[in-house]
């Protein structure tokens, strides 16, 4: 295109509001950005602002205002993009592999106030930036919803009251894409493994993640019913029978997690979650 | 390069690096914007959610190629978006209605959502300040901005000139600048 044909300063402002709301097509597209490009600094100044006012202002001509979960939604997704796209990425969950546990001396175990304590504040550290994002095993309801959990540990917030996000938030079965505790450890391994927790609808779910090198797991639980707790985690030998007790969590509600010891544990064991009447409500095999 | 080009321009390189706290500022920015703009063309609330998803995806991908030269990053991000929600209608062959320049105003875009609950859901706020425009003009933004299609697409629709339908569009949006504004001014947006 030539000069001669290049757009002078009042069609420029003409075009340019259609130009930023996506309106022109191929060939004007074309013809605007030449003229653009030739105008001077003072016009591109112009245009620009126009652009961004009617950007602006198209954007925001709506009364309706995106969820508060919007953005954990949007930030999950991205986070997702960013980590399929990252070569340094932690390995996906295995769920169900089997592994010989190496016996060490049993970690210090975690109180019940200290359990209630993180079910009820949340703190997510930052964490560095070569941390990367760890994406949890689908938890399977047993509506046959699943749940796929994404764990990002690089924001930084203060103390969130985990009750005042139960009250500010739907309780939605959908991706719940930011969760971070004192046990960001355990979110961050890359060779821990996963495992799944389910259970009848109702029931809730769980998920446990096991540091083999450690010999230690963190049990995570979301919506365990509160009438039925406190809720046991316990490990069956798959050939005896024999049941060993790991974790207690109290009043789990939305959300729980505790730590645990794994050296009782012998590859293959099963992991059932028992209400306070003894009665399994989750289960999973690592066989 | 203007200093707040320059800074936006380093978001977005950020935004292009994979950094996480960087795609929190876009959204923290951006996100109700990208929101309102999905709300005014797509007939749910969840359509427009799964738009802005897909939209801060893109902006992601599309991060590096962000010329501060060229646009504000507000920019930038509303053409990004207006294209991507083009993109979802035209993949629906969203048809407009056989409305002539004579016909009646009545509301184009997306079918109206069948099913308990929805039919409040379209925004109507610029619904209702674009049925108040002159015939032509309406017309036009309905199939253009709306609904996506070009506007030779338009100038085809309605059997009129390219430049007419150009002028019409210029003007519609012109005058539908000065009545949100004017929203704005008396509380209403």
């Amino acid at each position: 295109m030539t000069s001669s044909e290049s757009l002078g300063r009042s069609e420029l402002l003409e075009l340019a509001p259609l130009e930023a709301l996506g309106l022109l097509d191929d060939i004007e597209e074309r013809r605007f950005d030449i003229g653009y490009h030739e105008a001077t600094s003072v016009v591109q100044s112009e245009v620009q602002d126009l652009q961004a006012a009617v950007a602006a202002e198209f954007g925001s001509a709506s009364k309706d205002a995106p969820d508060r979960a919007l953005r954990y939604r949007v930030l999950a997704s991205l986070s997702a993009a960013i980590d399929a796209d990252d070569t340094a990425c932690a390995p996906i969950a295995a769920i169900g592999d089997p592994t010989a546990y190496r016996r060490s001396p049993p970690l210090q175990g975690v109180s019940n106030a200290q359990a209630e304590a993180v079910a009820n504040a949340v703190r997510v550290d930052r964490a560095a930036r070569s941390s990367t994002l760890w994406r949890a095993a689908a938890l399977t309801f047993g509506c046959g919803l699943l749940v796929t959990l994404f764990f990002a540990n690089n924001l930084a917030q203060t103390t969130r009251d985990l009750a005042h996000l139960a009250l500010s938030n739907e309780v939605r079965l959908e991706l719940r894409d930011r969760v971070g505790f004192t046990y960001l450890s355990y979110l961050d391994s890359s060779t821990a493994e996963v495992v799944a927790l389910g259970g009848t609808a109702g029931d809730g779910a769980g998920v446990l993640f096991i540091e083999v090198k450690n010999n230690s797991g963190l049990f995570v639980a979301f919506h365990l019913p509160e009438s039925e707790g406190p809720y046991t985690l316990v490990a069956v030998d798959p050939s005896s029978g024999e049941r060993t007790q790991l974790a207690t969590v109290a009043n789990a509600g939305q959300f729980a997690a505790m730590e645990f010891s794994l050296s009782n544990h012998t590859a293959g064991s099963d992991f059932e979650v028992l209400n306070a009447a003894g009665e399994v409500i989750l289960r999973t095999s690592l066989a | 390069m203007q200093a707040v080009n320059r800074e936006d321009w380093e978001l977005m390189q950020r935004v292009a690096s994979g950094e996480e706290a960087a795609a929190v500022e876009l959204y923290d920015r951006f996100g109700a914007l990208v929101f309102k703009s999905s709300r005014q063309v797509l007939s749910t609330r969840a359509e427009a959610e799964d738009a802005v998803q897909e939209v801060f995806v893109r902006l992601w991908k599309t991060a590096e190629r962000y010329d501060p030269t060229r646009a504000k990053l507000v920019t930038w991000v509303m053409l990004i978006a207006r294209r991507h929600l083009i993109d979802r209608l035209r993949r629906r062959k969203v048809r407009p209605l056989n409305v002539t320049l004579e016909g009646d105003p009545s509301p184009v875009g997306d079918p109206p959502p069948q099913g308990k609950g929805e039919t409040e859901e379209r925004d109507e706020l610029i619904h209702r300040r674009i049925a108040e425009l002159p015939v032509l003009q309406r017309e036009v933004i309905e199939r253009a901005y709306l609904q996506g299609f070009t506007l030779r697409e338009v100038s085809e629709q309605l059997e009129a000139p390219l430049g007419t339908i150009k002028s019409a569009l210029s003007r519609g949006l012109a005058r539908l600048r000065d009545r949100m504004s004017e929203d704005q001014r008396i509380g209403k947006a």
